[in-house]
Parts: C-alpha cells; structure tokens; sequence
C-alpha cells in the first residue's frame, strides 16, 4: 500500500499553468489527499514552485499559499541527508556523453524516493530514461498505476 | 481513553478542513498560459547541460 510519494515540482506547477497534462496532475494532488498520501519533497521544491509562477507570471503570493495549505495536509519538505546525497551522486554518473547525465537535482528527487522505497512522480521524461534502471520512478501519465 | 478518542477526532476533524480548504484553493485557480511547460521552466532552473558543459572541459 503506497503510503508515500515524492513529487516533482514540475507536477505541482502544473496547477496554476494552462498543459494539456494538467488535469493529470490536478487529480493526481487531489488523490494523494483523500487517500492520506505524504507527499516528500526536497526544500529545493519551493524554490522551484516560486520560480515556476514568478516565470509565467502567476501570483507568487498564491502559490505560496497553496504550498503552505499542500503542507497543512500532507507536503513535507526535507532537507537531503548523506544517504539520499550518496544516492543522487551514483544516479548522476549514469548517462551518455551524447545524451547527457541526469542533473544532480533530478537525481536529488529520484535518490530520495530510492531512500524512502516509494516512487517519484515526475513529468520529465528524458529523467526517466536516463536513470529508469533505479526502479522508484513513475511518469505523471501513469500515476493511476500506483493505486 | 475517551480524550484519546475526542482528541483524534478533533484531529480528523481539522484535517478534514485543511483538505477541503487546499480542494477549493485548486478549484478557484485560473492556470495562466506560459510559452514553456513546466518540464522545460524546471529543466532550465536544474541546469541540465551542465553536466555535459563539464565533460567537455
């Protein structure tokens, strides 16, 4: 029984930006509240969720307000420990020189779900490839498989 | 036993209100349009080249 994820910010923007997958990501949010799901996030998540709505000219007020209503419900941020940091560095020196290595912030994301034996939702596809082999990773489009 | 009870209740309770709260929160929001997804806005944060800026040098 899945009782944890870790989220992606770029699932989370999803919500205040018009994407053809943002329903997806809209049922996603909701159905990790009803079912009572932590969701984990690296404090990076904050950062990267302002910088989202600063970008596309969404209020950053509101978006902080929803992150700190996501908290009052079920968003932990955490900061990443040597084990999670370890685990970023091994999934970082995966990849092809042509294709690229995943970024030490993806695998930030990714080490810490590996950590916490559950799944990082993201909506970033070419993570996905690089680093697919480190099982614990699940694409948006999918997110109704885990439940 | 009975504040344990009254006291997860209460718990519940306001868990419930948080939720229904965030629920309305996604509800009223009016997703502005952006020239880039939410993948490429975050990639670019991430600095994806990096990596391979670094392994040519």
């Amino acid at each position: 029984m899945t009782s944890r994820v870790v989220l992606d910010s770029n699932v989370f923007s999803k919500l205040f930006l018009q994407e053809k997958d943002r329903r997806l990501a809209v049922d996603l949010i909701i159905e990790l509240g009803n079912r009572d799901i932590e969701i984990l996030a690296p404090s990076l998540f904050l950062y990267e969720v302002l910088s989202v709505a600063a970008y596309s000219n969404f209020s950053t007020q509101s978006a902080y307000e929803l992150l700190l209503q996501q908290q009052k419900v079920n968003l932990k941020l955490v900061e990443i420990d040597r084990d999670i940091i370890q685990t970023a560095i091994a999934i970082t020196a995966q990849g092809h020189p042509n294709s690229g290595y995943p970024s030490f912030y993806d695998s930030a994301y990714h080490a810490l779900a590996i950590q916490n034996e559950c799944q990082f939702i993201t909506a970033d596809k070419k993570h996905m490839i690089k680093a697919e082999k480190f099982g614990y990773i699940t694409l948006l489009q999918d997110w109704k498989t885990l439940f | 036993m009975i504040n344990q009870a009254l006291s997860r209740l209460l718990t519940e309770m306001e868990k419930e209100k948080d939720r229904k709260k965030l629920f309305e929160m996604i509800a009223d929001i009016e997703p502005v349009a952006s020239k880039h997804s939410t993948e490429e806005i975050i990639t670019a944060l991430r600095g994806h080249d990096a990596g391979k800026l670094f392994t040519n040098d």
